[in-house]
Formats: C-alpha cells, sequence, structure tokens
C-alpha cells in the first residue's frame, strides 16, 4: 500500500514539474494549438485509464467511475475538437502533451501488472493523482496562457468536472481504504 | 395653546399618512419569469425558487440550473403537485435520482437538455452519474 502511495506521489511529482521551471528550465509557453492538443490528450489519456479498468475490474464502484470517466471526458474532446474546427486551429503536438503521454504510458504498463482488489486500489490511487495533476496544470497553466476567449472558457467550464471526478475519486479510495 | 396642539396633531397625521401611501406604492421585486431558480443555498434557509406562470391557485413551476457540478439552488420548498425543471448547462451529461431506494429517477439528461417532474412528496436526491452532486426538494 505505502509502495502504491509512492509510486502515484512521484506521479503527481513528476507531472506538477512539467509546469515547474525545474523540468523544461522554465514554465512553458504554448500557444492557444498547444492549449488544445494537451486538454485532448489529457482527456484521452483518462478515457484510455478507464478502458483499461473496465477490461479488469470487477468492482461495482469501481466500474461506474471508470464509465462516467469514459463518458464525461469524451464530452469534453468532442467539445474541444468542435471549438477548434470552429476557430479553424489544429491541435499541436508539443512539450507538455509528448510528457503527458509518455507518463500515462508507463502507469498503463504499470496497471496492467494488476490485477483483482490491488488493481482497483491502483486504479483509483491513480485516478487521484492524475486528476489532482491536471486541475493544477489546467488552472496554472492552460487557462492563464489561453489566448482565444473560447478555449479559456472552455477550459474554465471544464474545470469543475475535473474538480467533481477527483471528489468522486477520493470517495472510491475511500471505500478502498476501510 | 389648544388650536397649536390641532396643529401639530394635523401635520403629525400627514407625516403618517405620506408614509402609508409612500409603503403602499412601493412595489415587491417582482419574479422574473426566465430567471434560473435562486442560488441562495444554505441549511437554514431553503429558498422559494422561481416559479412560472404564476396564477393564484394553480400549481407552479420551479426551475433548478444544473451547472459547474451543482444543482442551483441545492435544496428548494415547493407546494405538491407543483413541477420541478431541472435544465443542464454543463458539458457533461447528468441525471437527477432520489437517494434512499430510488423511486424515481431522470435516467441521463445530456447537456443542454432538461427533464421535469410533478413533486409528491420531499425527497433527497442526487446525480447518479456524480455522486457527490446533492440535492433537496422540500415539499409542503
Amino acid at each position: 500500500m505505502k509502495t502504491i502511495t509512492n509510486i502515484f506521489s512521484a506521479v503527481i511529482m513528476m507531472i506538477a514539474l512539467l509546469i515547474s521551471s525545474s523540468s523544461f528550465g522554465q514554465t512553458p509557453k504554448l500557444t492557444d494549438p498547444e492549449i488544445a492538443s494537451v486538454a485532448v490528450t489529457a482527456n484521452q489519456i483518462d478515457i484510455n485509464y478507464a478502458k483499461i479498468a473496465k477490461e479488469k475490474s470487477k468492482n461495482a464502484d469501481v466500474l461506474k467511475f471508470a464509465a462516467t470517466m469514459a463518458s464525461d471526458h469524451q464530452s469534453v474532446i468532442d467539445q474541444a475538437v468542435a471549438l477548434v474546427k470552429k476557430l479553424g486551429v489544429t491541435p499541436k503536438d508539443n512539450e507538455v502533451s509528448k510528457k503527458l503521454n509518455a507518463d500515462a504510458e508507463t502507469t498503463k504498463k504499470m496497471l496492467r501488472t494488476k490485477s483483482g482488489n490491488t488493481f482497483n486500489k491502483a486504479y483509483i490511487h491513480n485516478e487521484v493523482a492524475y486528476h489532482k495533476a491536471v486541475i493544477e496544470t489546467v488552472q496554472n497553466l492552460l487557462i492563464p496562457q489561453a489566448q482565444n476567449a473560447e478555449l479559456k472558457a472552455l477550459l474554465e467550464k471544464v474545470l469543475p468536472i475535473l474538480k467533481a471526478h477527483l471528489e468522486h475519486a477520493e470517495m472510491v479510495q475511500k471505500m478502498f481504504a476501510k | 395653546m389648544r388650536i397649536r396642539s390641532w396643529g401639530i396633531l394635523k401635520n403629525s397625521m400627514y407625516i403618517l399618512f405620506s408614509i402609508f401611501l409612500l409603503c403602499n406604492c412601493y412595489d415587491s421585486p417582482k419574479k422574473d419569469p426566465s430567471a434560473r431558480g435562486a442560488a441562495n443555498d444554505t441549511n437554514n434557509h431553503i429558498p422559494k425558487g422561481e416559479a412560472l406562470g404564476i396564477k393564484k391557485g394553480q400549481p407552479h413551476v420551479y426551475i433548478v440550473s444544473i451547472s459547474e457540478m451543482t444543482f442551483h439552488p441545492k435544496a428548494i420548498k415547493v407546494h405538491k403537485g407543483d413541477t420541478i425543471i431541472w435544465i443542464n448547462h454543463d458539458l457533461v451529461a447528468h441525471c437527477v435520482t432520489e437517494v434512499s431506494n430510488k423511486p424515481w429517477t431522470s435516467s441521463a439528461i445530456p447537456s443542454g437538455r432538461s427533464w421535469k417532474m410533478v413533486v409528491i412528496q420531499s425527497s433527497d436526491y442526487y446525480c447518479a452519474i456524480h455522486p457527490v452532486m446533492k440535492g433537496k426538494i422540500v415539499a409542503e
């Protein structure tokens, strides 16, 4: 249990470092197409985690949570794609989205090695850590740097969704702590 | 002396009558039919919500807005037979489901859509998709 907590603390640190000066020399400066790419990537990563949960878990609370993640993050992606289409913007890959994808690959490999209740705990611990990190990124990196008002408004609308997901994940996490 | 007292009394009556007129001329704030439900959510005060199509003796229609992953207002006081319309302003789907024994549920309300219900009793409800979202209906 302690090991799992340590792994996820490390994940939070790694993602938090994305927006700190120590990772890239300075806070990354993102254009709107790059911000759109980070937003879509971050949502897609959580959909992929949910797919693994659907394959591996038999726990009703975990499966319900994963279904909500898959559905909600897909809705956000759909809105983001509709907006970039409207604005005539093509999401552009960048250092933040690449780092998110690289870290997600490591996490997915780790999740696939687990089964039963160990998987459930690992999945939900990751969801708590991941949502904390994404909230931090959206709040302190993406929203402040977004230039287009509609893109900024969309990110601001996504923030309460991420916060509710975090609260939900923590609620499920508490069930496993009993 | 008597005449002076009568003058004072007459002036006082004028003042009182003017205050009375002022009080009656002031129109209390009207309910805006297009307004969303009141967002004054506290444990001590349950807002009445904003009624639509108000006619004396007829059931009222109230709106609960769903935005930023919260029901607005979180608690609403209505009469039995009144209707509540939940409107989903969020990007994601929500639902409205009774907490205990789940005797009623809206099923999923997609983004931009609404669902209505005639209130027959007080209920605590939540969004079964996002269980951290909770609301309350107090039926009088």
